[in-house]
């Protein structure tokens, strides 16, 4: 019995050390991964060779997995996920039948942490192939280093196919030191929607939308019935990015504002006129009541759900991703889209497919993504807000009026910030805008506060 | 009586070091250790590592300590986060011990309801912290409804920087309160009756009962209890960061919430260590005053 004890215990001892040494082992492999991966420009170089010299020395392909990263979660609920996810498997069943032996294995990740999961895992030699990606994001994937130059497969593209992507300001943002790191599957554009029934209760013209900040004050108040439980102009202002992204930086452009300098590498949002704008959105919520303090609270979508509920009469940052609720909510008719100040500048972005840099079959990763970007199954895609081939805005149902209002918005689109450390500035700003909000703080005292924190680390970059 | 010593002395050699049931205990024991060593101090160390460098993996020494303890925003986070220990440990005892005290009752009733006071305790933080979020919701939330309708105001409990944090602690009350309950209700049942009795004889009060009786001999409980809520608490960010995200602004930012921002939000390690490294720091002199008390009671008792 005591020699029995005796050997379980060596034996137990003799696993945990095995499983001790087998553990370094492939901790050690991670290394590897990691050195390689790290080593980006290596990999574009091995990537130019491959293509160029009819791959001599490719990888065994066959029984090859490719992991595609999305964001679509069809268990939602909600139309455009179901439909992006549609999408993603249309193309992965087109790849799978074009590359026999060949399986596409999809990832969820949540929209706002995908693109930091990706830095991380490539950082920490976590295996991905294909990506979904965030295109304000993209400095921050420059620097971190995860994205595979995808440049030298496109140049073996036809000139016209090109030119059905390259025509979106995406592109220029997914483009660095002449390679490129995403193509975009859209274009996301933000406006204001206002609902004509409420214009003409309120004795406004339906037709003739604010053209001015000012004019929106003045709509706002007409158009605004708490008791009704309708409020003039709805917007979000809680915790995510779109906080930023959606509704402050409208009315900090159109005030000639930045949140960052591009020259010093610093936060800016606390000069006068981000001061100057931080004020008039304050004014919006507690001094004239036209936005709902719940809009410092919920999710981005929350918004969309109140307008649609006829309890926002206007919504500021309504994006383009959201037409087709409209159109298929029977609301076409009874909305318009603008942009205040007419001719402002609105954020502009989509997601895109990149390729990782850590990917094992990158020549796989391209094909799946030609596939996904065929022109059959990218209509399929539902969350590009607008079409990211040209040919398919000749399509009838791009002709409506929304849609014309919102290309005509495009026009004026542009990036956010292109800072690596964009997440944290967003965070901060949309962290100071609740604050002076919530806790009914002086704009100047709290923006600075909280420019001087992010100075304190980041500035600089 | 000789040999009565060479039996002692005999004794006392087994039980040391050299003995073979000691070897075999010790070589038992030799998986764990080694686990602990593996999972625990081997990432602690790497962790204080981490600490002292940047990201591109320079050493920068106490750099980035002067960066987080430098900043003003961090010590609000230790102050939220003490609020938040207290609040909730005080919660959490006080109550738990008077539910335990009925739980612990013989009646039907009672038998029959202990299970459902469980069930705090056993949905997933997170998922709770959904369903608060849902319940208090400013806009569409029954609760924010059903106090309109009563007082007719908007009260936005999520939206408003005290009444968050109070949402926060309540929430985290609501989850730790049944465990508090369940282990001093087991201390309870272990005093005897006769202890009581005898009280009752000499006339102590009911009062007298709980402060001579009662609560020394559930010392050990109480303290275990506590220890364990204030580092549930201090630790807890995943039920905070599901119901707020550390807002408005950060009036719901505790220190476990940074450094789960710091760390796998902004993927800043480097400073999340830091920050971890502090957390660690405060576990350690919360636990090590409960014991000090603890042990000023015990001398106490003996003289």
């Amino acid at each position: 019995m005591r020699n029995a004890k005796r050997w379980l215990s060596i034996f137990l001892v003799g696993t945990v050390l095995a499983g001790c040494l087998t553990a370094c082992g492939s901790s050690g492999s991670n290394d590897n991964q990691e050195e390689t991966g790290q080593t980006n420009q290596d990999a574009q170089q091995t990537v130019q060779d491959d293509t160029s010299e009819n791959q001599e020395e490719a990888p065994n392909t066959e029984g090859a997995t490719i992991r595609l990263a999305h964001l679509y979660d069809p268990g939602t609920g909600v139309e455009s996920e179901k439909r992006s996810y549609e999408w993603l498997k249309k193309g992965s069943e087109n790849f799978e039948a074009n590359n026999p032996g060949c399986t596409v294995e999809l990832e969820y990740y949540k929209y706002d942490e995908m693109d930091t999961k990706y830095m991380s895992d490539y950082q920490s030699g976590v295996e991905h192939d294909v990506l979904i990606t965030t295109s304000m994001l993209f400095p921050q994937h420059f620097q971190v280093g995860d994205l595979l130059d995808m440049q030298p497969y496109v140049n073996e593209w036809e000139q016209s196919e090109v030119d059905e992507f390259a025509w979106n300001p995406v592109w220029d943002i997914c483009s660095n030191d002449g390679g490129l790191y995403g193509i975009p599957l859209g274009l996301h554009i933000r406006g204001m929607i206002y609902r004509k029934d409420l214009f003409e209760q309120a004795g406004l013209d339906p037709n003739s939308p604010p053209k001015t900040m000012d004019e929106l004050l003045e709509y706002a108040q007409k158009l605004n019935n708490p008791d009704e439980n309708i409020y003039g102009l709805g917007m979000y202002l809680g915790t995510e990015r779109a906080n930023l992204e959606c509704s402050f930086y409208p009315f900090l452009w159109a005030n000639g504002g930045e949140i960052w300098d591009a020259e010093t590498k610093q936060a800016i949002f606390a000069d006068e006129t981000g001061v100057k704008t931080g004020q008039f959105v304050k004014d919006l919520v507690t001094k004239y009541g036209v936005t709902p303090q719940f809009a410092i609270s919920g999710g981005y979508g929350d918004a969309l759900d109140a307008f649609m509920n006829g309890q926002y009469a206007m919504m500021e940052g309504f994006g383009s991703y959201w037409i087709s609720n409209v159109v298929e909510a029977g609301m076409e008719d009874n909305v318009g889209i603008c942009a205040v100040p007419d001719g402002s500048n609105r954020f502009s972005n989509c997601y895109s497919l990149s390729i990782y840099a850590g990917c094992e079959h990158p020549d796989l990763a391209m094909k799946l993504i030609e596939e996904l970007l065929a022109p059959d199954v990218i209509t399929m895609y539902a969350d590009g807000g607008l079409p990211a081939r040209r040919s398919d805005y000749e399509d009838a149902q791009y002709q409506g009026a929304l849609y014309s209002a919102m290309l005509e918005i495009a026009n004026d689109g542009r990036n956010v910030a292109e800072t690596v450390n964009y997440m944290k500035l967003a965070d901060s700003v949309a962290a100071a805008v609740q604050e002076i909000i919530a806790n009914d703080g002086d704009v100047q005292e709290v923006f600075t506060r909280y420019q001087d924190e992010y100075n304190a680390r980041y500035a600089g970059e | 009586m000789k040999f009565h010593m060479n039996q002692e002395r005999s004794k006392e050699k087994k039980s040391g070091w050299g003995s073979k049931e000691s070897r075999l205990a010790y070589l038992f024991m030799t998986p764990l250790l080694l686990c602990l060593v593996a999972f625990m101090v081997v990432p602690m160390i790497t962790g204080i590592q981490i600490s002292f460098q940047n990201a591109k993996g320079d050493f920068v020494g106490l750099g980035n300590y002067h960066l987080v303890l430098g900043e003003p925003r961090f010590w609000n986070n230790v102050r939220l986060s003490l609020t938040y220990v207290v609040c909730n440990v005080l919660l959490s005892i006080v109550l738990g011990f008077l539910a335990a005290n009925l739980i612990t009752q013989k009646s039907k009733m009672v038998s029959m309801l202990r299970p459902l006071y469980l069930i705090p305790w056993i949905i997933p933080p997170v998922s709770s912290s959904i369903l608060f979020r849902t319940l208090l919701d400013a806009n569409t939330g029954p609760v924010t409804r059903l106090i309109k309708m009563i007082t007719g105001k908007n009260v936005m409990i999520l939206d408003q920087a005290k009444t968050a944090l109070l949402a926060v602690i309540f929430h985290n009350f609501w989850r730790s309160f049944p465990f508090a309950m369940l282990f001093l209700a087991a201390g309870l049942t272990m005093i005897s009756k006769d202890v009581y009795e005898a009280a009752i004889v000499d006339g102590a009060s009911k009062v007298k009962q709980f402060f001579y009786i009662t609560l020394p001999l559930v010392k050990n409980h109480l303290f275990i209890v506590i220890l364990m809520i204030t580092n549930w608490t201090l630790q807890d960010s995943e039920s905070c960061y599901s119901l707020t995200k550390g807002g408005p602004g950060t009036a719901t930012e505790m220190v476990a919430v940074r450094l789960f921002k710091d760390s796998f939000v902004y993927f800043e390690i480097h400073t999340g260590v830091v920050i971890g490294i502090v957390m660690m720091c405060i576990s350690i002199i919360f636990a090590a005053i409960y014991y000090w008390v603890t042990k000023a009671k015990e001398m106490e008792t003996y003289e």
